[in-house]
């Protein structure tokens, strides 16, 4: 694990600032209303995955990195699990953020209405979990200009959230909370097992 | 051969993709040798190279490296024994050396810091702030070659590297290779279809062609028959083809 987080600080240390600097960035959009609150829970985790994840994607495309890369003392399916790994911290963080802008903007603006939807956050999380999931595979399988076509899901359900964030909200009121984090739990758990025992062809 | 000595020892590797077969490979490398793999393109140079390395996966036989089956222990720390430098050296393209560096030496027990300053500075005059894509094309060698050499391997896999560069580049390239294999009683294996370089540092050379070995013979052998390497490459290939011509008809 030391070896993953050295590698992110010394290959893509710039991309982590800007990432973690463009998710506070977005929690901005709290200062105008608590109803982007679940398009932000999107957002931002994505935003991140993309500059962090994303970005170390693009820089060991190339086959003479992969091939560098591999004549380290590390199997090829550590190339994956590790962004994996990385993606999941990327989902906690920005969620994190989120919530930690959230909150210090309604204390701010003087704002007491409440804001914090449990249910939202794990029903992102697990999309989210999906998503970084298909994007690592799809980068493996085929290579990185195919991830960017999942990018577009993204775009697309941020607009649909922008407009109906409150909709969303009063949607997933009722589900269960417990249920939710067992799903995340075993999506998590899943999305990990696949991209260790997949046989990924580099 | 001492047994003790052997560094790496392949037996029958074979490996199939597509149309091209590697057929039972085997050669072995001893401490402070010097091999060159010769053949032309598409003789199975690099995929030999890769199945050492475990980036492709052989259909059957064995490496035994210092005494370890690899392909049977599933595990690739034995690659901190091996440097390697490949034939296309442009990677991590956006990065600084110095962060390339970093981050290479934290998968090596054995880095040696002082090694590493000693070639990239004083010997190959690099400096850690360019970017990869910053440097030509014998620089990036040069840098692939302060890595490989900074932590200390045990063997020391070429492939084709100096393919593309000046002869005074390839010259102090070679003989900081000869030096490296015979102080620290190290093995080289060195692809090349540059006969030229093979010349120079080679102990023993093993000729391949269409995925087979067609001959292992030292450097002195070739020169009491009074033949060029690369001659003695074409006569090798002339005789598959009569062979295989006659086996056909």
């Amino acid at each position: 694990m030391e070896k993953v987080f050295c590698k992110y600080i010394y290959l893509n240390g710039k991309n982590l600032l800007f990432g973690i600097l463009s998710a506070c960035f977005f929690g901005l959009i709290a200062f105008d209303s608590n109803k982007y609150y679940s398009a932000a829970l999107l957002m931002v985790p994505s935003l991140l995955f993309s500059f962090v994840v994303g970005k170390m994607c693009y820089e060991e495309d190339p086959e003479s990195t992969k091939e560098f890369l591999l004549s380290f003392p590390v199997l090829k399916r550590d190339l994956a699990l590790e962004k994996n790994i990385v993606g999941q911290i990327c989902i906690v963080v920005g969620l994190s953020i989120v919530n930690i802008m959230f909150f210090i903007i309604n204390i701010i603006i003087g704002r007491t209405e409440a804001f914090i939807n449990l249910n939202a956050i794990l029903v992102m999380t697990c999309f989210l979990i999906i998503y970084n999931t298909i994007y690592i595979y799809l980068n493996y399988k085929f290579d990185y200009s195919k991830t960017q076509f999942l990018s577009y899901t993204i775009a697309a359900l941020m607009f649909i959230l922008f407009k109906f964030g409150n909709e969303f909200v009063s949607l997933i009121e009722g589900l269960n909370s417990y249920i939710l984090i067992i799903t995340v739990i075993v999506l998590s758990s899943i999305s990990l097992f696949i991209t260790r025992s997949y046989k990924w062809n580099l | 051969m001492k047994k003790d000595s052997v560094i790496i020892d392949i037996k029958n590797l074979c490996k199939a993709y597509g149309k091209f077969k590697l057929k039972n490979i085997s050669f072995a490398l001893s401490k402070g040798e010097v091999v060159g793999l010769i053949g032309p393109n598409g003789a199975g140079k690099s995929t030999t190279i890769k199945l050492i390395l475990n980036i492709i996966e052989s259909d059957s036989g064995e490496i035994l490296f210092l005494g370890k089956d690899i392909l049977k222990a599933n595990s690739p720390l034995y690659k901190e024994e091996i440097g390697y430098v490949g034939e296309n050296v442009d990677f991590f393209l956006n990065q600084k050396l110095e962060n390339i560096k970093k981050y290479y030496k934290i998968y090596y027990k054995n880095w040696d810091e002082q090694t590493y300053q000693y070639l990239f500075k004083d010997v190959f005059e690099l400096n850690g702030e360019l970017k990869m894509k910053e440097l030509s094309k014998g620089m990036k060698v040069k840098f692939s070659l302060a890595l490989a050499l900074s932590h200390n391997p045990k063997l020391l896999i070429m492939d084709e590297p100096t393919s593309g560069l000046d002869p005074i580049v390839r010259s102090k390239i070679l003989r900081i290779l000869k030096e490296y294999a015979q102080n620290y009683d190290a093995a080289i294996l060195f692809s090349s279809h540059i006969t030229e370089d093979m010349n120079k540092i080679a102990d023993k050379l093993i000729f391949l062609n269409n995925g087979e070995i067609l001959e292992e013979c030292t450097v002195e052998d070739i020169k009491k028959k009074d033949c060029e390497i690369d001659e003695y490459l074409e006569l090798l290939i002339n005789n598959e083809r009569v062979n295989y011509g006659k086996g056909v008809l």
